[in-house]
């Protein structure tokens, strides 16, 4: 909000889950966040969250993809491990390595 | 019959690979399954040979111990597969088909997917609005990271790829439609990023990245996305920016906070920031043009 425009836009795709009973701070743990909503009103931000409806966008950034128009797969550092590699895959993730793991589980992609 | 082999949750920091029971047009008790869908029947869903599946930063959040996941739960939402059997309502898809399976469950048939909020679908979580595949709280529907999965309402909810020998071409970047790619997208519409904006993306994980990637995608069938003029990753780790083309897009490194001044529309990186490259020329990140819009897909 702080370094939006006056009449700027804030969306907010991630996950916050309804609870979160891990967190250090006991209003996370119940999925409340704190922020100044009054500076929100002052610049008339609008905000907007909730799970990504996938339907509505994958059918034409699917085409941007056939079309060569995007290389999200490279942007992203696609790695493929198979599926037995998974746990090895969350671990390296969980350390935060800058890969997005793709589990093959028929072996399909080692040729693709 | 054969089996299926399935990444499963084993409690905070562990996840296993057990051999499971292969998929039916029925919903079985297990954990995390919702009791309210148990006996469940689904003669509109397909069954999938699973051909790429991704780990996703919210697979991570309940491994690290985040959430109430239960023990046994099988994870992944993030599903690309061929179809291998179909229920007898299915009357889109053939066997062989490629499809991409969107994370959300949907029915198709609410009022919420009618006007394609499928994100909260009515129908597919006694417990809220909105399913998805092998996650905490939303309905129990078995995850993806598997040999095989049952993908309901099928026709409604798979995108067949036209040709399957030129998405086998390009499954890697295929694959990221079923989460990553329309998230960092939908982060952008929904922060109304549009030709000329000054994008600020909260995170530089493969969600923020994507949003770095939609924020400059226009679209074939007509610039429904023209290219921002700058988008830039904020993160505390840019050696998570992998590749040249996201690193010269400007990751910045957060170590403490970001501060703008009430007088100026300024935004100015607190000291120990540092940009790893020269930013793009058509941002000028300390220049008095304010951000336009941020998206925050967090940083995984």
């Amino acid at each position: 909000m702080e370094i939006t425009r006056a009449g700027g836009g804030i969306g907010i795709p991630w996950l916050y889950v309804t609870e979160d009973p891990a967190a250090s701070d006991p209003n996370a743990r119940v999925g409340s966040l704190s922020l100044r909503f009054g500076l929100g009103w002052a610049k008339s931000n609008s905000f907007a969250t909730g799970q990504t409806p996938v339907l509505r966008y994958n059918r034409e950034l699917m085409m941007a993809i056939l079309h060569d128009r995007v290389q999200i797969a490279r942007n992203v550092n696609a790695t493929v491990i198979s599926l037995d590699a998974a746990p090895d895959g969350y671990a390296e993730f969980d350390s935060g390595v800058p890969k997005k793991f793709v589990l093959d589980p028929h072996g399909m992609l080692g040729a693709a | 019959m054969t089996g299926n082999r399935a990444v499963v949750y084993q409690g905070p920091g562990q996840v296993e690979v057990r051999d499971g029971d292969y998929p039916t047009y029925e919903m079985k008790d297990g954990p995390g399954v919702n009791k309210a869908n148990v006996g469940r029947r689904t003669p509109h869903g397909a069954i999938l040979k699973t051909v790429a599946t991704n780990i996703c930063g919210s697979d991570q959040h309940m491994v690290r111990g985040r959430t109430t996941a239960p023990v046994g739960l099988i994870l992944g939402h993030e599903i690309t597969g061929e179809v291998v059997e179909k229920g007898l309502d299915v009357e889109n898809l053939a066997v062989g088909d490629l499809v991409s399976v969107p994370f959300n469950v949907s029915c198709g048939r609410c009022r919420s997917c009618r006007e394609s909020n499928t994100g909260v679908c009515l129908n597919v979580n006694p417990e809220r609005p909105g399913g998805a595949y092998g996650y905490v709280d939303m309905g129990g529907w078995p995850g993806g990271q598997a040999e095989y999965v049952m993908v309901p309402y099928a026709d409604w909810t798979a995108l067949r790829f036209p040709d399957r020998d030129q998405a086998m071409d390009k499954i890697r970047d295929l694959t990221m439609l079923t989460d990553i790619f329309p998230t960092g997208y939908h982060g952008c519409v929904t922060a109304g990023v549009g030709t000329g904006s000054t994008v600020y993306i909260a995170g530089a994980g493969p969600v923020g990245l994507a949003a770095v990637t939609a924020s400059g995608t226009s679209m074939p069938s007509g610039s429904r996305m023209p290219a921002a003029s700058a988008a830039r990753p904020l993160t505390p780790r840019p050696g998570r920016c992998p590749t040249r083309s996201t690193r010269s897009s400007g990751c910045l490194r957060l170590t403490q906070r970001w501060t703008v001044s009430a007088s100026k529309p300024r935004v100015t990186p607190r000291t120990g920031s540092r940009r790893l490259r020269r930013p793009c020329s058509t941002l000028r990140w300390r220049s008095p043009a304010p951000a336009g819009g941020s998206a925050s897909p967090g940083c995984t």
